[in-house]
C-alpha cells in the first residue's frame, strides 16, 4: 500500500511540476511550439511505460477503438493542452492550475447525462465546492 | 500564430489596445483554462469508456498523444517553419521536461492504480493544484503571485474533486 501511495504522490508531483516547466518554456517559445514539444516528449515516455507495464502486444487494438482514440486525441491535446498552455502564458500558473482542475466536474456531468451514473450527495457537494473555488480564483484580479 | 495576430492588432488598432490590456489578458487566460479543463474532462469521460473495452490505459493515451502531436503539427506547420527568432535552447528543454513530467505523472498513476484501489489513490491525485501552487511559490516567485484567495479557491477545488471521486464510487 505504501508503494502505491508513493507512486500516487510521484504522479502528483509530476503533474504539478509540469506546469512550472511549461511556464519557464513559454517565456521564450510560442504556445504552439511548446505544446507540440511537450506532447512529443509525453508520447515517448508513455510508450516506454506502456511497453514495460503491459508489453508491446498491448498496442494491437481494434480499429473502432483506434478511431475513437483519434477523436479523444484531438479533444485532449490540440484543444485541452493547447488551451492549458495558453492559459499559463496569459493568466499564469497560479490562476490556471485550479481552473484546469474543473475536469472531474465535466467528466462526471457527462457520465450523468450519457451513462447510468446517478447524482448523489457527494457529487452535488463536490460540484458546489469546485464552482465556489473557481469563483474565488476568477474573482482574484491582483 | 495567435500571439502574432494579437501583436498586430495591438499595434494597429487603439481599440484593440484597450481591449487587450493586462486585466483582460488575465480574463482571457482564465477562460482558456476553463475551456482546457472542460476538454480534459470530456476526454476523461471518453477515455473511461475506452478503458471499459479492456484497452490498457497507457496504450490508449499513447495513441491519443500521437494523434494530438500529428494534428497540432499539421495545423501549425507554417508558423513552425517561419520562426526566425532566436530562442534559447533552455526553452525547448523546459517544454520537453514539461511533457516528460506530465506523462511521468500518468505513468506513476497507472502504476499506483495497478497495486491499490482507486478510492485510496485518487484523493492524492486531486492534490495537484495545491502541489502546483506550492511549486509556484518556490520556483516562480518573481513572475507568479499566489494570493490567499487563490490558495482558498484551489483548496475548495481539491476538496470538491475528492468528493466527486468518492461520489463516483458510491
Amino acid at each position: 500500500m505504501i508503494t502505491a501511495l508513493a507512486f500516487a504522490l510521484l504522479a502528483t508531483i509530476g503533474w504539478g511540476s509540469s506546469a512550472i516547466f511549461t511556464r519557464k518554456g513559454l517565456e521564450y517559445l510560442p504556445v504552439s511550439t511548446a505544446t507540440i514539444l511537450s506532447i512529443i516528449a509525453s508520447f515517448f515516455v508513455l510508450v516506454f511505460f506502456a511497453v514495460i507495464i503491459y508489453g508491446i502486444e498491448s498496442f494491437i487494438i481494434p480499429i473502432t477503438i483506434f478511431l475513437i482514440l483519434i477523436f479523444i486525441g484531438i479533444v485532449n491535446y490540440p484543444l485541452g493542452r493547447y488551451m492549458n498552455f495558453t492559459s499559463v502564458r496569459l493568466a499564469g500558473v497560479s490562476r490556471s492550475s485550479p481552473l484546469l482542475s474543473c475536469a472531474p466536474l465535466v467528466s462526471s456531468g457527462l457520465a450523468i447525462i450519457f451513462t447510468d451514473e446517478q447524482l448523489n450527495i457527494y457529487l452535488a457537494l463536490g460540484t458546489l465546492l469546485i464552482v465556489s473555488g473557481i469563483i474565488l480564483v476568477v474573482s482574484e484580479r491582483r | 500564430m495567435s500571439q502574432e495576430l494579437f501583436l498586430l492588432l495591438v499595434k494597429d488598432d487603439n481599440l484593440m489596445k484597450q481591449l487587450f490590456n493586462e486585466k483582460n489578458t488575465i480574463i482571457l487566460g482564465m477562460i482558456c483554462a476553463l475551456i482546457g479543463g472542460s476538454a480534459y474532462g470530456a476526454s476523461q469521460f471518453m477515455f473511461k469508456q475506452v478503458f471499459e473495452q479492456d484497452i490498457a490505459p497507457l496504450v490508449a493515451v499513447s495513441y491519443a498523444l500521437l494523434t494530438g502531436a500529428v494534428v497540432l503539427t499539421l495545423i501549425n506547420i507554417k508558423s513552425l517553419k517561419r520562426s526566425g527568432k532566436k530562442i534559447p535552447k533552455e526553452a525547448y528543454i523546459y517544454c520537453m521536461i514539461s511533457g516528460i513530467c506530465a506523462s511521468g505523472g500518468l505513468g506513476f498513476s497507472a502504476l499506483a492504480l495497478n497495486i491499490a484501489p482507486v478510492v485510496v489513490v485518487s484523493p492524492i491525485f486531486a492534490l495537484v493544484p495545491l502541489v502546483t501552487l506550492s511549486l509556484t511559490v518556490i520556483f516562480l516567485k518573481s513572475s507568479d503571485k499566489v494570493t490567499k484567495k487563490i490558495w482558498l479557491g484551489a483548496t475548495l477545488v481539491v476538496i470538491g474533486v475528492i468528493l466527486i471521486g468518492m461520489g463516483a464510487y458510491q
